[in-house]
């Protein structure tokens, strides 16, 4: 078709009669604005669609008129390829609309799809027309929506508008960066092709203004800066809530309203009716009482060395279906390690033998480590979504705050992005909002006006740190700990470390904060913060001098997937303590040793009491070492609980693939997961808090083997 | 022969049984022969080596791993209360499908697959307080022999009671 000449387009209609025009507006999506044959492709493709017997007159007519605007496009009469897209597109769902409307007389609603009481996209016109606007929108899915194109949908749609977040990030700051406005453009106009393709009406329409907007920013009509930034975000906003409503109808949740839509289109309608202007935005946007803003810098020249456009090909895969492959690589490993641990490997005259198991052995070592790799992905996305959260909150606060990224390329597993994304939300928060002075303040005490929050990311030593650095006031270490005090938290008359105090900031309840804001001060967000990190196997350290800024270092493994432990022989059973978790393991002395009323048995390490656990009686393992100067204690818990557990000796250091047991047995007390050892035998990795915890709330901690596991079968 | 299995699982639980045939694995626990629909079955296997899991019932043995999943493993024997056996030669644990996980079962012996009609199934007798028979789907009858048909998942209605009540070893 693509070397038709324009004189043969009549006898396109007898030769092509499939075309419908679903196919058009499909390839109206696709089409590239440089590529001329692509319009003249369209047009033709219309005529047949106008000329054939699919559509009803009005519809014929309203594509006849698209053909027309194509064709002047297309000799050089109207040279606006944005004005003849959008005129076409218009057009088009107009009559993919009213043909709708006449095939629904025809079709049986079907009862899968929930029906929408409110329904705006009913009506086969634009609702622009309606007098009077609802105050919600219902996304309304099409009876004969395809499940998977949807999910793809979605998809395809969540990637394009974070990237597209990102842009209009980037263009607030440089709103010269053509780039980015195309970026943005193209994201929404997909948006809208690939929702009216699939008939989601109201996500179109949506994506149609926002997409209006941004052409208009696009010919340079207007700027990209105060309320048609919010504007922009809004709308970006919107788009986000109306495909995470299709996602949860495809999951089977009800329908959800879109709260504001209406508001929204009749602002994005007519933007400077509404009151949008270049200037700082009124109230109508924000729903926060006017204050006295100032624009938040975000360093130009930083965000746009960090933009690289990404290029990199790459596939959907099923994450359910990669997680198998891993965990398939990881048998191999151990099959591996089993068949190279043979003896007869090592008898003598099998050289050869060994050579080839040699070379296999450092395949299946690539192998492991290519698939851990698979499910890592990088910081950059979660860094770029901090940028909206500062940019939102220096607005909300009227800080003016520059946060600068550097994510040092670091990659983390897939599972841990949203709890770490959550984390990072909070601690942002709380670095703007508790850590940056107003102003005014700033300007006091010989401050650049301007805060600065600075994310970083890097590797060391195995683990990947996060650290969020800002120039504020610091903690105040007297008021926290006077806080802690009110609340009960503290000894008052104790002596604390630094460190200590400050952690205290993780407790519940506790905020530094004197006002409660809508943003922060409920002494929530810190707990988020401890609790999201605790998730993640993390560790985090707070430094800060008073007047200067504080850091937060966040240390995380690399993936939760494997667990750095420690195998330890306790009688015949094997465990695996994390090594995180131990702070260390030393055989006792004798003398060290004493006990309370004749049971409870402590051990004095450098001065510091603390009770001894026997793992073996906890868990009812016989055979095992009774006495602690014969076996090892390991020290586990944290700084003011610690306590040491029994073991009978050390096997070494490993890193083991940790799997759930809760599915197989139900969840044990003590015992946080599975994990297969280097024999292919089953180890469990023990929780040492929780074993602590167990042990100390048994009435009888002590009592006899069979009591505390399971009677001996 | 043709009877599609029921799946002990699709019937009401308050309804007597409405005993069907079909195929089934069937095995040895001490001298007496169980069967269980052939179609939970994955696969028989030798006895692995078993890790034992704290705080749990004594006839949950453990878990062992099965090519990578870590599967628990059920001593029938101890779950129906019957002293438990030297492990044999013949002594395999038999991986059947329940609730979406793979479980094992140790048994005795493995005898055979039998085809059992319809007609050849009674309802599990009653014998008062004495022997539970609420985990007997029928009793089978085969060239003579009879076969006691299991509901696996009346054996193990959830992996949850494997834990070992807590309150109970309190008191100790």
């Amino acid at each position: 078709m693509a070397g038709r000449k324009r004189t043969t387009r009549k006898k396109a209609a007898a030769e092509v009669p499939a075309v419908t025009l679903d196919d058009a507006l499909a390839m109206l999506v696709q089409l590239d604005p440089e590529n001329l044959d692509g319009f003249r492709q369209l047009a033709e493709m219309l005529q047949t669609v106008a000329s054939g017997t699919s559509l009803d007159a009005d519809a014929a007519e309203l594509v006849k008129t698209a053909t027309e605007q194509l064709d002047r496009f297309v000799s050089g009469e109207n040279p606006d390829v944005e004005e003849v897209l959008v005129e076409t597109s218009m057009l088009l769902e107009k009559a993919s609309d009213s043909r709708e409307a006449g095939l629904k007389n025809l079709r049986a609603e079907c009862p899968a799809v929930p029906p929408a009481p409110s329904e705006p996209a009913e009506s086969p016109l634009p609702k622009r027309a309606d007098p009077e606007p609802e105050k919600t929108a219902v996304e309304w899915l099409p009876s004969d929506a395809d499940p998977d194109l949807l999910a793809e949908f979605v998809a395809e749609s969540r990637e394009l508008l974070e990237k597209s977040e990102s842009a209009l990030l980037a263009l607030e700051s440089n709103p010269e960066d053509d780039e980015a406005v195309n970026t943005v453009f193209r994201a929404f106009h997909t948006v809208k092709g690939t929702s009216g393709f699939l008939g989601l009406k109201v996500t179109s329409e949506l994506a149609h203004l926002a997409e209006s907007l941004l052409s208009r920013i696009r010919n340079k009509e207007i700027r990209l800066v105060g309320g048609y930034a919010d504007l922009a975000l809004r709308s970006l906003d919107m788009l986000k809530k109306a495909v995470a409503s299709v996602e949860s109808v495809l999951h089977g949740a009800p329908m959800e309203v879109l709260q504001g839509y209406d508001d929204l289109k009749v602002i994005l309608t007519n933007p400077e009716a509404a009151g949008v202007s270049e200037e700082e935005s009124s109230g109508m946007l924000h729903s926060s009482p006017a204050v006295e803003t100032q624009e938040p810098k975000i360093s130009p020249e930083k965000q746009t060395a960090q933009r690289r456009t990404e290029f990199e090909s790459s596939i959907r895969v099923n994450t359910a279906r990669l997680d198998r492959l891993i965990d398939m690589v990881g048998e191999l490993v151990i099959a591996q390690s089993m068949v190279v641990q043979d003896s007869r490997l090592l008898d003598e005259g099998c050289h050869e033998l060994a050579r080839k198991v040699t070379h296999a052995n450092k395949i299946v070592r690539e192998l492991q480590d290519l698939s851990m790799s698979m499910r890592m992905v990088p910081l950059r996305g979660t860094f770029q979504k901090m940028q909206r959260v500062a940019r939102d909150l220096a607005r909300k606060s009227g800080k003016s705050v520059e946060l600068v990224t550097d994510d040092g390329e670091t990659e983390i597993d897939r599972h841990m992005v949203d709890i770490l994304n959550d984390v990072l939300v909070h601690m942002v928060r709380n670095a703007i909002d508790h850590g940056i002075e107003p102003p005014e303040d700033r300007a006091k005490s010989c401050k650049p006006e301007a805060g600065s929050v600075r994310l970083t990311a890097f590797h060391s030593g195995g683990t990947v740190v996060v650290e969020i650095r800002d120039d504020g006031r610091g903690l105040n270490r007297e008021k926290i700990f006077a806080k802690a005090v009110a609340a009960g938290i503290v000894d008052p008359d104790k002596s604390y470390s630094d460190n200590e105090v400050f952690n205290l900031i993780f407790a519940p309840g506790l905020s530094t904060s004197d006002k409660v804001t809508d943003v922060s001060g409920r002494g929530v967000g810190m707990d988020v913060v401890r609790r999201g990190i605790e998730a993640l196997h993390g560790r985090i350290d707070i430094t800060s001098s008073p007047g200067i800024g504080s850091v937060f270092t966040v240390r995380l493994p690399l993936t939760l997937a494997i667990t750095d432990g420690m195998l330890v022989r306790v009688g015949s059973e094997r465990y695996i303590i994390p090594t995180i978790g131990i702070h260390l393991c030393f055989r006792p002395e004798p003398e060290s040793l004493s006990t309370v009323s004749g049971k409870g048995e402590l051990v004095m390490l450098r001065g510091e009491m603390m009770p001894i656990f026997r793992l073996h009686r906890l868990f009812g393992i016989e055979s095992a070492i009774e006495d602690p100067a014969k076996g090892l204690l390991v020290v586990v818990g944290d700084e003011e609980r610690r306590c040491a557990l029994l073991v009978d000796e050390l096997l070494g250091q490993q890193q083991v693939v940790a799997k759930s047991l809760t599915k197989a047995v139900g969840k044990i007390q003590g015992v946080s997961g599975g994990a297969i050892l280097g024999d292919g035998q089953v180890g469990l990795i023990l929780d040492p808090g929780e074993v602590a915890a167990q042990a100390r709330h048994s009435t009888n901690p002590y009592g006899t083997s069979g009591q505390y596991g399971r009677p001996a079968a | 022969m043709t009877t599609p299995l029921a799946g002990a699982h699709a019937k009401p639980d308050d309804t007597v049984n409405v005993a069907r045939g079909g195929k089934f694995l069937a095995f040895f626990l001490s001298d007496e022969e169980y069967g269980i629909e052939i179609l939970r079955v994955q696969e028989i296997i030798g006895l692995l080596p078993i890790t034992r899991v704290p705080y749990t019932q004594n006839y949950l043995k453990g878990v062992v791993n099965l090519r990578g999943k870590v599967i628990p493993v059920i001593d029938l024997r101890l779950k129906f209360g019957m002293p438990a056996s030297e492990r044999t030669s013949e002594t395999c644990i038999v991986v059947v499908h329940l609730r979406g996980i793979e479980v094992g079962l140790i048994v005795d012996r493995v005898s055979e697959v039998v085809d059992i009609r319809d007609e050849d199934v009674e309802p599990a007798p009653s014998f008062g307080n004495a022997v539970d028979t609420e985990y007997i789907y029928g009793i089978g009858k085969s060239q003579g022999r009879v076969k006691i048909l299991l509901d696996i998942e009346k054996v193990l209605p959830s992996m949850d009671m494997l834990q070992y009540e807590e309150s109970a070893t309190h008191s100790g």
